[in-house]
């Protein structure tokens, strides 16, 4: 077993506590950045290591990122990774896929939150996984053909297979019960996803989720055509309302993995960059929550009290949302000091007039009675289903990249994060509230920072080519919980593999589990909307045409059918 | 004679009236929302243009069958027909004993015309949107009902001009008193407006009884609802603060207050969230112990 | 509970009305935002830098009959980036603060360019001298438009 460490001190610790638990799993331990461990392990070792990280180190699951390597000789590869909070720390378990006959055991029913990130890998790379509890195919469309993988190096970015294949089977309602079908044009998100509830007159007794019904190539798009800054304005449009923390995380990752060091102001550009759109986004959140129960009260005051803050990010990014700040190796634009006094005047604001609407709302059993005691959800499904953000922490439980892991600036900045004991809808909107003020006041000390800091290189020195096939790992904490990005550095300007896991992956897969017996109908949007569900977030890899993909659930008279009659219409072939 | 040529204008005319002012109502109702909300809102007559863009939509049905044919026609007479036995300016030109009966069960069968209409359709939004309109007629009727009932006890008659005519003589008792305050509140349970829309909820059921229509039958159906608020409210008003005015004058009074009734309503509408079906239940069964309170009343003659 | 919704009656008379007279009345964008893009063709050289950055390869680069270059801008495809803008070494892009860009024509989002460009002795192809004076002399021997194959635009 050989061990290379390039940092002393704790990464000597943690890398002791990596080789103890895995033992004779751990075939080599590689450290290339401060906190980052790749642990290779043999296929034989999968559900041992895996056990190891989660249960033994109690380590929190991340994603799992499946790569192709047979062009440099190697087989696939996939990795599950973990974040070790305590220890600022993340680690990944490298497992080597044979080319010829790719499986890996599942390790599902160990960690049940990396149920979607296996069978993605198996739909777009072909990796079986044994033993995983519902092999049903997840990411492709209806009538994709077997035997072809869209991530796979050899599939060029723009095939479009004809649609001919199977189609994903529907499980069947348990015995005595109604299905009734939310979906796939989702009626408050209006975002497709298909909740198939299982229903006993208004109890919900059962729950089938189907969702990727927004692909977009991005994943394939970036290694198979893009240079790495041209990826940022593809990553800021993976989400409608959080863009800036998928360009930020995959910044991060490629300047861990290419050795850039950000210069300071940039990193403080970036925080306040981030906090602004959190505030935006858990405003949007409170209006939208409010919105589902029938108070559009709130709904209409708290997008009033938005809209400010949208104003303002378009006076200093030139957008509302597509701020274009970040490039690689810095930000492009700075925030000079004559727009300093609008920044801290909005915020004011902002501050009073939340803060007047928060103080409306108390007291008020109306809507209280819609969210407490609803969606509950306990730490230990928290930990299990890997769930991040205010879903996470509306259980108490207290996780918050920024400060377990920390980016940007914000290890100068002082905050606290916000948690709360209640487990269940109310919990989680407690949380976002208390976010948003935390943010305002996060986002005045980023601008006394700026105030201090002197007007200066905004980008750091970049080379011509960047190191190839090195991996960079970093995470963002977006309003709706932990972005994770995965990089590794192609041969040529671009990726060689890039993986976005949004927070909405997790915190998605978690919703059937907070519908507990009991839950009526009435509560399903809302605990679906406790989460702040971001499914353009949670469905950024396809390589179809979106189109010829989607449009068969998607068309008008088709869903019509299918969600009168109960049975997938007939294909009218290829449009 | 000339009651019986009172009673003919009447039903050529009365209809005219209710359909005419009921999409105003909606209009009106939707301003005052939109100030609490700091909007502008839609102009009032907004009623009118989405009834007139309903009717010009075609229509896409699914399932065809009696009942979703007639469903919409029911509910839009049923409420017009309720309509016309109300007082108007202390007249009532088609007015008989036990006529305030008649009218609750009218209203009740124009919204039982809309669940029926949900629950013949293909979808189970509808039928679950139906059971929530039933089960909510079931606890709101006997508050409405009961109401009228206390008054008419007090005043010894079940015809609507005379209650409103007694109530008016011998003002308010503690009885009638506790009686409208229980149909003031359960009035948005039986208008079916937040907190009470459950059963057309679009945040959670996409429509829910209504979800199968478009077009001309929607139309129809958004008519027998506005329809259906405008009599209710009237009604409301007329036995419960009635006004002293006759004709014209008295007509204007009576308007007057169903828009202040209907603007508080509204207002209310805004400022609570909308109840799952088992808080419903709760509230409406505690305004249904209010009102067992207004029958004691009654029945010690209070 | 009635404290609360008296609270918020008072909160919702209190606030103003956020309804904007738009479209009845102008609504104008922040001074920076990145809006339509517009060219000031006689500062362009024809050098392609911002079809090289711009990442919906919504700027098309053809080369003709020897000499002639014809750019192409899909504004149609653009995402406001600002890219281009950026990356033009001769101040000839901007993106300006107006949003109102939908039309029923689409011609009206195409920026086509003809410019008429330095050839290289060696290979041929059309480039943009480095030198301004060269730049001019280049932009002084055009000669009357000469025929125009018809470019195959992908």
């Amino acid at each position: 077993m050989t061990t290379t460490t390039s940092a002393a001190g704790p990464s000597d610790r943690i890398s002791a506590h990596l080789v103890a638990a895995l033992g004779e799993n751990l075939l080599s331990l590689d450290s290339p950045a401060r906190g980052r461990f790749y642990c290779d392990i043999p296929r034989e070792g999968t559900t041992a290591a895996v056990r190891a990280c989660f249960d033994g180190l109690r380590a929190r699951y991340l994603t799992s990122v499946g790569l192709d390597r047979r062009g440099e000789g190697a087989g696939f590869e996939v990795l599950h990774c973990f974040a070790m909070d305590d220890d600022h720390s993340y680690c990944a378990l490298r497992i080597p896929v044979d080319a010829e006959r790719p499986s890996l055991p599942s390790v599902t029913p160990i960690v049940p939150g990396a149920s979607w990130a296996e069978l993605e890998i198996r739909d777009l790379l072909g990796i079986a996984f044994e033993g995983h509890p519902d092999p049903r195919r997840l990411v492709l469309p209806d009538g994709f053909p077997e035997g072809v993988y869209p991530l796979r190096k050899e599939f060029p970015y723009d095939a479009k297979p004809v649609l001919d294949g199977p189609s994903r089977p529907f499980t069947a309602p348990p015995a005595g019960s109604t299905e009734v079908r939310l979906g796939p044009f989702f009626p408050v998100l209006e975002e497709p996803s298909q909740w198939r509830l299982f229903v006993d007159g208004e109890r919900v007794v059962g729950c089938d989720y189907r969702g990727f019904y927004s692909h977009r190539a991005i994943e394939k798009l970036a290694e198979a055509k893009l240079p790495y800054n041209q990826v940022i304005s593809l990553a800021e449009r993976i989400c409608g309302i959080c863009g800036c923390v998928h360009s930020t995380a995959y910044c991060q990752a490629v300047e861990e993995a290419a050795g850039l060091v950000v210069p300071p102001r940039a990193l403080v550009l970036r925080s306040l960059v981030l906090e602004l759109e959190r505030v935006h986004s858990h405003l949007l959140w409170l209006g939208l929550a409010c919105h589902i129960v029938g108070f559009d009260f709130v709904f209409q005051q708290s997008w009033r009290i938005r809209e400010p803050v949208m104003r303002l990010a378009e006076f200093l990014t030139g957008s509302r949302k597509h701020y274009q700040v970040n490039v690689v190796g810095g930000v492009s634009y700075d925030v000079p000091r004559e727009k300093h006094a609008r920044i801290l005047e909005t915020l004011d604001v902002v501050a009073r007039e939340t803060g007047a609407l928060v103080k409306a709302l108390e007291g008020d059993e109306a809507l209280v009675g819609r969210l407490r005691g609803v969606g509950t959800f306990t730490p230990e499904e928290v930990r299990l289903s890997g769930a991040v953000g205010p879903t996470a922490r509306g259980s108490g439980v207290a996780t918050d990249v920024r400060r377990d892991h920390p980016y940007a600036a914000y290890d100068q900045l002082a905050f606290d994060v916000v948690t709360h004991d209640g487990c269940d809808n109310w919990g989680r909107t407690v949380v976002r509230i208390g976010e948003t003020f935390e943010s305002v006041k996060m986002l005045r000390q980023c601008v006394a920072l700026l105030q201090e800091l002197p007007e200066g290189d905004l980008v750091a020195e970049v080379p011509e080519r960047l190191p190839p096939l090195r991996e960079g790992m970093h995470a963002v904490e977006a309003p709706r919980g932990e972005v994770f990005h995965y990089v590794r550095t192609g041969i040529g300007n671009g990726p060689d593999r890039w993986r976005v896991r949004a927070p909405s992956y997790q915190n998605i897969q978690a919703v059937p589990t907070m519908l507990k017996p009991g839950t009526t109908v009435a509560d399903v949007p809302i605990t679906l909307g406790s989460v702040d569900p971001c499914f353009s977030c949670t469905e950024r890899l396809e390589v179809l045409d979106t189109g010829s993909g989607s449009r068969r659930v998607l068309c008008g008279d088709e869903v019509r059918i299918l969600s009168r009659t109960g049975r997938m219409p007939p294909d009218r072939g290829a449009r | 004679m000339s009651a019986a040529v009172g009673a003919v204008a009447w039903v050529l005319l009365g209809p005219v009236l209710l359909l005419g002012a009921g999409p105003w109502l909606d209009g009106f109702g939707r301003r005052v929302r939109a100030r609490l909300e700091a909007r502008r809102g839609p102009p009032l007559l907004q009623g009118y243009l989405d009834l007139a863009k309903l009717a010009a939509k075609e229509e896409v049905v699914a399932v065809s069958n009696p009942v979703t044919a007639a469903a919409p026609w029911v509910a839009l007479a049923a409420a017009v027909t309720a309509g016309l036995l109300v007082p108007l300016g202390g007249a009532t030109p088609l007015g008989f004993a036990g006529d305030v009966l008649v009218l609750v069960y009218l209203l009740g069968m124009s919204a039982a015309a809309v669940a029926l209409g949900g629950a013949s359709g293909a979808s189970a939004y509808g039928l679950l949107g139906a059971s929530r309109e039933l089960l909510l007629l079931l606890l709101v009727e006997p508050v409405v009902a009961g109401a009228f009932l206390v008054v008419g006890l007090e005043a010894g008659t079940f015809r609507l001009g005379a209650m409103a005519a007694w109530h008016l003589e011998h003002g308010p008792a503690v009885s009638s008193v506790l009686a409208g305050s229980a149909v003031f509140l359960a009035l948005l349970a039986y208008l079916g407006r937040v907190p009470f829309d459950l059963s057309e909820a679009e945040q959670e059921l996409t429509g829910g009884a209504l979800v199968e229509y478009g077009g001309r039958r929607l139309a129809l159906f958004r008519w027998a609802l506005f329809t259906r608020w405008l009599v209710a409210a009237w009604v409301v008003v007329e036995v419960f603060v009635p006004t002293p005015l006759r004709g014209a004058a008295g007509a204007a009074a009576t308007a007057a207050l169903v828009l202040v009734l209907f603007g508080v309503l509204s207002v209310l509408s805004v400022l609570i969230a909308r109840f799952r079906i088992d808080q419903a239940r709760v509230v409406l069964a505690q305004i249904g112990v209010l009102m067992v309170f207004a029958f004691t009343f009654a029945v010690m003659g209070a | 509970m009635l404290a609360a919704m008296i609270r918020q009656l008072r909160l919702g008379l209190a606030t103003d009305r956020a309804t904007v007279a738009y479209p009845f009345a102008p609504l104008p964008a922040e001074p920076n935002w990145r809006g339509r893009v517009v060219v000031e063709t006689d500062k362009c050289t024809g050098c392609g830098g911002c079809a090289d950055v711009c990442p919906s390869r919504c700027i098309l680069v053809t080369d003709t009959a020897p000499r002639w270059r014809i750019i192409r801008r899909h504004l149609d495809r653009c995402i406001h980036c600002g890219r281009c803008a950026d990356a033009c070494a001769y101040g000839s892009v901007r993106l300006d603060p107006e949003y109102e860009l939908g039309t029923g024509d689409r011609g009206d989002l195409l920026i086509e360019q003809r410019l008429f460009m330095g050839v290289c002795d060696r290979c041929g192809r059309c480039y943009v001298p480095r030198h301004p004076l060269d730049r001019l002399k280049v932009t002084g021997m055009r000669v009357e438009e000469p025929e125009l194959l018809t470019p195959q635009v992908p």
